[in-house]
């Protein structure tokens, strides 16, 4: 079959990625450590709406809801329980995976346009929610015990695991059998059911798949900030930069997201740090650009730049105007 | 491979419409079955019921000793029953390779995969993406898809309509192949001859409900079927008319066109004319430019190199609503209603904005007195009419402007020669009211039978362009329909 070999080249990379993250990260300045921690963060966040977006055409708009459900399950686990920070990441995948598997029932009968309002509706209703529970903070939110949370080497640590973790799972559903019947899913729906894929059960592993990678993610967030509050870490702008990153870099694909996370980062992000309404501005012309100019993203346009000879090979032949 | 495939009493409604009302039917291992009927007698809503898209109101699906009715879709699929559709639907970003591999897994066979592509002439396209495949090879896909799920019992949904020539040949030849492999086949058709050829066995549904069941020898000498499938028989006679004066200031004058899509060429320096009062025709195989040239006259393709002329008026560049204006009306290709308005109310859309009311209801009645089914089914929505009566729909809406040119877009694609009969004397009726027609067609005798003059386009360029009458001894019809049509492979 196409691709085994292919499989084995990424998961290798990836693999060779994740050992090497892991071994320099106490030799690198605490600046350069914490700004590695944000960017595997936001790469975990946009490589799991790639999952669910990309792969299988689920387009969300509520990562938020999960990013936040992991950094206050951690957050509230280790505040008022004894388990350790490790253990509390796993929780908070856990708990975000068992919210969103709650969440299927309401938003898995939903379709197209209408999930994705859904799930905006979903991040909106946590985020009041927890605006709303004194026990946690209320708006103001609450503080980590900062003597038991990882920092500096230990964090980006953390960060790289979960990071590979979703790349380890993209790299699965990009390659495999799985994979496969989501994208015929992606495509055509009914068609997709008529030909044996269950639709049901696919669309469901994918979104709480994709939301126990978010909620670990969030836990990463929690550690990295200390504090966590609802305006923090529900804010709709993680299911925004989401889906900015992995459209730039290209959805569907997996190194797409690693571009894209970069690309958005370092040119609009970090630049435009302090002028916050400039940088929405900015981050939404860009997205109806690449929308509209570049919908396979910045990786296509490579691809395509790098391989004039093999692009000319694949054109569509003649015969494909619309009947 | 083996387990019959038993189905008892189906009944399906959908709103006001008994789609299906109490359909037995029986398929032994390795049978072939035909299942026909006029538009709108429930043959699609029986192949989609058994396969799980619509989940019956009454009555019971069994392959073998399995109980499918309450099954869901894919669970169906596994079971051994696979549909092919009528209009094909391919995961349009996935290989060709890949979207008959997301079937094979259906059952766990995916070593199948490649003998599924090679029997179904697929092999040599396989690494492309389905996006990019010709109508042709998108319904082999189909097929494809649906085999690949190994089925006990293979069903297909017209896959052999708008096929001529060759295809059709091809089309035949391909069925039989996966017959011979001891697959039970039902079969919804309109093309007798693949029926004729293929089944032993022909349902005629009507209404939902079975009229008549045998071979195909017993059901073509019924007459009762016939009276409701092929009409009262004398309907294909033609009462030609005078032909209008040659004199006249063309109404419709196309020079030199040249269009197309991205890379691709569709037209290439195509003329042609339509005088007043005039029938013209426009044929060609699939994919030979005639609904590119439908386009650029209606202004929804852009034109590269050429001009259109109405009336005089150049409108080359123009938009297409000031197109409308000029007394052009479009009847597109696949009729196009809006589903969720009632059919008065599509009607109404056809005319001119501002239209006192005592005017609107002149035309509505013009348009009844040409199709009364549609004065009928006034308050109904036009997405629960048959195909047939949808498509009379866009012809009257089409009518509501008064054109004076009225240009069709394969309005007999997928009807029901009843149907067809039925669309091509309000044609005649139109043409008596002097509005001149341009018509788009791949049904060719039919056509022919009909229209004054007939232009032939082959892959692009005019290949005939004179009488009607000429054509059905001319070379030439043949060579743009059979001889090199089925040729998808030509990259420009």
């Amino acid at each position: 079959m196409t691709g085994r070999k292919d499989a084995t080249t990424a998961g290798a990379a990836l693999l060779v990625a994740a050992v090497v993250g892991l071994a320099v990260a106490p030799g690198l300045e605490p600046g350069v450590q914490d700004l590695g921690t944000t960017l595997l963060v936001y790469l975990t966040v946009a490589q799991a709406w790639n999952i669910l977006a990309g792969f299988a055409g689920q387009v969300s708009l509520g990562a938020a809801a999960f990013v936040a459900t992991g950094a206050y399950t951690a957050g509230l686990a280790l505040a008022h329980t004894s388990i350790g920070w490790a253990a509390a990441v796993a929780l908070a995948g856990a708990i975000a995976g068992l919210i969103a598997a709650m969440l299927a029932v309401p938003l898995l009968r939903l379709r197209g346009d209408y999930f994705t309002i859904g799930t905006l509706a979903a991040s909106i209703a946590v985020q009041a929610l927890l605006t709303n529970w004194n026990w946690a903070g209320g708006a103001s939110g609450l503080t980590l015990p900062i003597d038991r949370i990882p920092a500096g080497t230990t964090l980006l640590r953390l960060a790289v695991v979960v990071a590979a973790a979703a790349m380890g799972l993209t790299a699965y559903v990009r390659y495999s059998a799985f994979g496969l019947r989501l994208g015929a899913l992606r495509d055509n729906e009914p068609a997709a059911a008529g030909l044996g894929v269950a639709v049901y059960g696919h669309r469901f592993a994918t979104w709480v798949g994709s939301s126990v990678l978010t909620g670990m993610a969030g836990a990463v967030v929690a550690y990295q900030y200390v504090a966590v509050s609802p305006s923090g870490v529900a804010s709709v702008n993680w299911s925004l930069d989401a889906v900015l990153m992995a459209l730039v870099g290209g959805a569907g694909s997996l190194i797409g997201p690693v571009l894209g996370t970069t690309i958005v980062y370092y040119g609009l992000t970090r630049m435009l740090e302090d002028f916050q309404v400039l940088s929405l501005l900015v981050e939404g012309t860009l997205l109806v650009l690449i929308v509209r100019f570049a919908p396979a993203g910045v990786l296509a346009l490579l691809t395509r730049a790098a391989r004039p000879l093999r692009r000319a090979a694949t054109l569509p032949a003649a015969g494909t105007e619309p009947a | 491979m083996s387990g019959q495939l038993a189905v008892r009493d189906l009944h399906k409604r959908f709103g006001g419409v008994q789609a299906l009302g109490g359909v037995d039917l029986l398929v032994a291992p390795g049978e072939a079955v035909a299942v026909i009927g006029p538009n709108g007698a429930g043959k699609s809503t029986l192949l989609k019921t058994i396969a799980g898209g619509h989940r019956p109101d009454r009555g019971e699906v069994w392959l073998g000793p399995d109980r499918l009715d309450r099954l869901p879709p894919h669970r169906i699929t596994r079971s051994g029953v696979a549909l092919a559709h009528q209009v094909p639907r391919p995961f349009p970003q996935l290989t060709v390779r890949d979207n008959v591999r997301v079937a094979a897994m259906a059952r766990g066979h995916g070593a199948t995969v490649e003998q599924v592509l090679t029997l179904c002439e697929l092999d040599t396209k396989a690494d492309r993406p389905a996006a990019s495949l010709a109508v042709l090879d998108l319904k082999r896909l189909e097929v494809a898809r649906a085999l690949a799920t190994d089925p006990t019992v293979l069903m297909l949904d017209e896959v052999a309509a708008g096929l001529a020539g060759r295809e059709l040949d091809e089309a035949i030849a391909l069925i039989r192949r996966i017959h011979a492999t001891g697959r039970s086949l039902l079969l919804v058709e309109h093309i007798e001859r693949v029926v004729r050829e293929i089944v032993g066995r022909v349902l005629v549904l009507d209404w939902g409900k079975p009229i008549a069941e045998g071979t195909p020898d017993e059901i073509a000498r019924d007459n009762r079927v016939r009276e409701v499938y092929l009409g009262d028989g004398s309907a294909t006679t033609s009462s030609r008319r005078p032909a209008p004066p040659p004199a006249s200031e063309p109404l419709l004058a196309v020079h030199g066109l040249t269009a197309g899509y991205g890379d691709l060429v569709a037209l290439r320096d195509v003329s042609l004319d339509v005088r007043p009062g005039e029938i013209v025709a426009v044929l060609g195989a699939n994919g030979a430019g005639k609904s590119t040239l439908c386009g650029s006259i209606m202004g929804a393709v852009r034109v590269r190199g050429g001009s259109v002329r109405v009336g005089g008026t150049e409108i080359t560049t123009a938009p297409p609503y000031r197109r409308a204006g000029l007394g052009m009306a479009y009847c597109p290709e696949g009729r196009r209603v809006f589903a969720e308005l009632t059919v008065r109310e599509n009607l109404q859309l056809g005319a001119p904005l501002r239209l006192a009311p005592q005017q609107l209801r002149e035309r509505l009645a013009e348009v009844y007195d040409i199709f009364p089914v549609l004065a009928e089914r006034g308050a109904q929505l036009a997405g629960t009419l048959s195909g047939g009566q949808q498509q009379m729909l866009a012809v009257g809406r089409a009518l509501m402007s008064r054109p004076r040119l009225l240009i069709c877009d394969e309005i007999s694609l997928g009807l029901a020669p009843v149907a067809v009969d039925t669309l091509y004397r309000a044609l005649t009726q139109i043409n008596d009211r002097g509005v001149a027609i341009l018509l788009v067609e791949q049904n060719v005798h039919r056509c022919l039978a009909l229209a004054d003059r007939a232009c032939v386009l082959s892959r692009g360029r005019l290949s005939y362009a004179g009488p009607a009458a000429d054509l059905l001894h001319d070379d030439r019809l043949d060579e743009a329909y059979f001889g090199t049509s089925d040729d998808h492979e030509t990259t420009t």
